[in-house]
């Protein structure tokens, strides 16, 4: 029973990885987004819906809210492109339906999922909020912009994404701050990256995101806009774009507002003043690498960088290990680019590399320490290490430097030069040419025909081999392996016969054997008699007639004399004689 | 003057023939001396086109050994000449023809080193033997099994465990001989340029660059044009990329 149940178990866990790798390998991604999270009352909102990566797709129901009428769908229309990731080629297919949403009355409301097919599978995208307002009138108290966003990134290269609001100061009832941000965790061709150096001194403050999470920002000084003094916050978050073409950040909203609560009896929280101000949409142009001039050696470090080396010792000997330590640092992708590899630069080729020690990211730079060793004392310094990038403020590939560091290597004395890893020595030199060998041999080589056959054939003939054998006498009875074991027990027993009486039950058992017969049938025994109408019937008379002289004196030995024992070679001839005779 | 030029040109033009079929008419032993006396002067190109004519005639292509020792030699070549990547693929193919060699394997791992690659893998048992010595060695104990197996029918017990041994024995040596089939045929290339080769998706070079081919690196060949080799790489991604990136390196 428990080996069903693990059995049983095991299996849908199988089910569930395999499903899961297949989604992950099919990359299918379908993603339902508000066109804003706020609208005004009377105003049509839009919601978009993007499918990534399948042949067809259709949207099959869209759901029924009451204050909400949801209609007018239209697409899809096909976006399709191709990056260049990771040395590979990717395409990638995007359809897009946008269904139109029209309030009928203020409130919150929960779209729910909306069916879809694609490629014949049923997808449900998630629910989504939409908040309809009578009027929109915090920007006259409050403001949310985007600081500082570029108006165009290159692929690979990072940017940061700084999101300034607040409210005046003369507010001060003001005690709840809801970003409606419909990007969030949504922003199609770019990847979310580590935001760098932690902010020192600055004041954390937890707002709630979308009205279902909560974010932490950052408090500044207070900002003077129009006369005016308001509280400021700032939320900051760093991209890598990964894919060319236009990146489309929707409206953002702020909401902030005065929260009264009734206490415990009287249940729940009540806005008594609510504001909304929101930040235009932005677009940024994601431009691709161009490919035509694009170096061998590039990094994929997309950015403006600089670099500076440095080194724990100076002074060393020829093979003494140095760590390299080279920091990149400056304004892009550093934690995406690969490190150069010194074993790879000609400029090197003074030194033995054996690797990186050290190959971090700190937010604000690169730290990457190299092992080599200097091969020769006429080495005088470490060259610069080079690295290739693409410099998104000049648009241009650039090789960017670090500076050469001066270094004395003094050689040791009687010492070879370095020796390559895991070998028992260089060799200082390449062997030289083999001359001919006389007359050229010509390959000969059985054929795979030849040997499959060999090895088909073998076991056939064997078996055919051991049936015809087997008709006969079974060569592992007992009784055929005594007989043939017969002459190395009779020299065996005649070693050992000490009288004429032992030697005469050794070659009377020695003929058992070959007769397949107990030893004591052949005790008084006529031989010629036996063997001329017997079985044998091809045994010369010559044979047995020596073999019945033998068995006489024997038997005059043993009971009519003194039991002297006779020469064991001559009991051997004949028995020899009378196997090769066939016995 | 105009006939005093044209007969100059005429003679040339015959001593050239002459010269030409003077090579044709080489014998393989001659054409393998000079290269080696040519080598000897360090005239290394000379060699070079000596040894691979060499190549092309009838008593190299029927003998492996032969082969291998003129490509060890066109690797020597290869090297004098400062060409490190194509003296590793030279000792390469050497190496693919004569496993065991002492002198093939410590110039492929002069050469990788100083071409700048890493070590060049180790024979292992599937590549220490080639396609004929593996099939005389499967033939050979495929024979002994079958006397084995005859003695156990004929005299019983006693040759069954040697013959069970000797089975063993011979599934084992199988290995070699499949994987040795199974690379017969195949085309191979090496990428003998030092900064690398573009693999691009199509036989021109504005078309769009798949990967880098690093240098030292096989890649199985599939087809060619004028200017242009398409090669599969291991991971079974196609392209093309230029033809003077990239050496043969069978044989």
């Amino acid at each position: 029973m428990r080996v069903r149940i693990l059995l049983g178990a095991w299996l849908c866990l199988s089910l569930v990885l395999v499903a899961g790798l297949r989604a992950q390998q099919n990359d299918l991604r379908v993603r339902a987004t508000l066109g804003s999270g706020v609208v005004k009352l009377g105003d049509v909102e839009q919601i978009v819906i993007e499918v990534n990566n399948a042949r067809s797709a259709k949207i099959v129901e869209v759901p029924m809210v009451e204050g909400l009428t949801l209609g007018r769908i239209s697409g899809p229309s096909l976006r399709e492109s191709t990056v260049f990731s990771g040395g590979r080629r990717r395409t990638s297919r995007t359809l897009t339906f946008t269904v139109a949403v029209q309030p009928e009355r203020e409130g919150e409301y929960v779209i729910p999922a909306l069916r879809l097919s694609v490629d014949g599978d049923d997808v449900l995208t998630d629910p989504m909020t939409l908040t309809v307002v009578e009027d929109i009138q915090g920007d006259r108290f409050g403001f949310i912009e985007f600081v500082d966003l570029p108006a165009k990134v290159y692929e690979g290269e990072v940017f940061e994404l700084t999101l300034r609001f607040g409210w005046q100061r003369q507010l001060s009832g003001i005690n709840s701050a809801d970003l409606k941000l419909p990007w969030w965790n949504n922003l199609s061709g770019v990847l979310e990256v580590d935001s760098g150096a932690p902010a020192i001194g600055r004041r954390a403050v937890t707002v709630n995101l979308n009205s279902e999470a909560q974010i932490e920002v950052f408090q500044l000084a207070d900002m003077e806009r129009d006369g005016s003094s308001f509280v400021t916050f700032v939320l900051q978050r760093r991209f890598v774009a990964t894919r060319s073409g236009e990146l489309e950040i929707p409206k953002s909203f702020l909401e902030y507002s005065e929260i009264e609560s009734r206490g415990v009896f009287g249940g729940g929280r009540r806005a008594v003043q609510r504001y909304f101000v929101s930040a235009d949409a932005r677009t940024i142009e994601v431009l691709e690498l161009p490919a035509d001039e694009r170096p061998l050696d590039f990094s994929n470090g997309v950015g403006s960088f600089n670099g500076r080396a440095q080194v724990n010792r100076w002074d060393v000997d020829v093979g003494d290990s140095i760590k390299l330590t080279v920091e990149w640092f400056g304004r892009g992708n550093l934690e995406f680019f690969d490190a150069p590899d010194l074993a790879r630069l000609d400029a090197f080729d003074g030194f033995k590399s054996y690797g990186t020690s050290r190959d971090d990211f700190l937010g604000d730079r690169r730290v990457v320490t190299y092992d080599i060793a200097p091969l020769r004392s006429d080495v005088t310094s470490i060259p610069a290490v080079p690295l290739s990038i693409f410099d998104s403020e000049t648009g241009r590939y650039a090789v960017v430097k670090t500076d050469p560091i001066e270094i004395r290597v003094r050689a040791l004395e009687g010492a070879s030069p370095l020796e390559v890893e895991g070998g028992s020595g260089r060799d200082e030199d390449i062997r030289d040419i083999q001359p001919a060998e006389g007359e050229v041999r010509r390959d000969s080589r059985p054929g795979a025909w030849t040997v499959l056959a060999a090895m088909f054939l073998t076991p056939l003939l064997w078996g055919a081999l051991r049936a015809v054998a087997r008709r006969g006498d079974d060569p592992d009875s007992p009784v055929v392996k005594r007989a043939r074991r017969a002459r190395k027990a009779l020299q065996k027993d005649l070693r050992g016969a000490r009288t004429a009486s032992q030697q005469a039950h050794a070659v009377y058992d020695f003929l058992g054997a070959r007769t397949r017969e107990s030893g004591s049938a052949w005790v008084g025994r006529d031989p010629v008699e036996f063997l001329a109408r017997g079985r044998k019937s091809g045994i010369a008379e010559a044979d047995a007639r020596a073999l019945a002289e033998l068995t006489e004196e024997l038997d005059r030995a043993a009971y009519a004399g003194e039991d002297r024992p006779l020469d064991d070679a001559r009991i051997l001839s004949v028995c020899d004689r009378l196997l090769k005779a066939g016995v | 003057m105009v006939r005093r030029i044209l007969r100059s040109l005429l003679i040339l033009c015959c001593l050239c023939g002459v010269a030409a079929a003077q090579v044709s008419d080489v014998d393989y032993e001659t054409l393998d001396r000079g290269a080696a006396e040519a080598y000897r002067a360090k005239l290394y190109s000379s060699a070079e086109q000596q040894w691979l004519a060499a190549l092309e005639r009838e008593e190299a292509r029927g003998s492996s050994e032969e082969r291998a020792r003129l490509l060890f030699n066109l690797g020597n070549a290869a090297f004098r000449q400062e060409r490190p990547l194509e003296a590793v693929a030279y000792y390469s193919a050497s190496r693919r023809l004569r496993p065991r060699d002492g002198d093939v394997q410590a110039n492929l791992d002069y050469a990788a080193l100083e071409a700048g690659l890493e070590p060049p893998e180790r024979v292992s048992v599937l590549t220490s033997l080639t396609l004929g010595e593996s099939e005389k060695l499967v033939l050979g104990l495929t024979f002994v099994l079958f006397a084995l197996l005859a003695a156990e029918a004929l005299f019983g017990r006693t040759f069954r465990i040697l013959a069970a041994i000797c089975a063993v024995v011979l599934l084992a040596s199988l290995a070699p001989w499949i994987y040795n089939l199974s690379q017969e045929g195949r085309d191979r290339v090496m990428v003998v340029r030092a900064a690398g080769a573009p693999l691009m998706s199509e036989p021109r070079t504005d078309s769009k660059m798949l990967l880098k081919l690093m240098p030292g690196t096989e890649h199985e060949f599939t087809d060619s044009l004028p200017q242009w080799t398409k090669v599969e790489t291991s991971d079974g991604i196609e392209g093309w990329t230029k033809t003077g990136s990239v050496f043969r390196t069978d044989f």
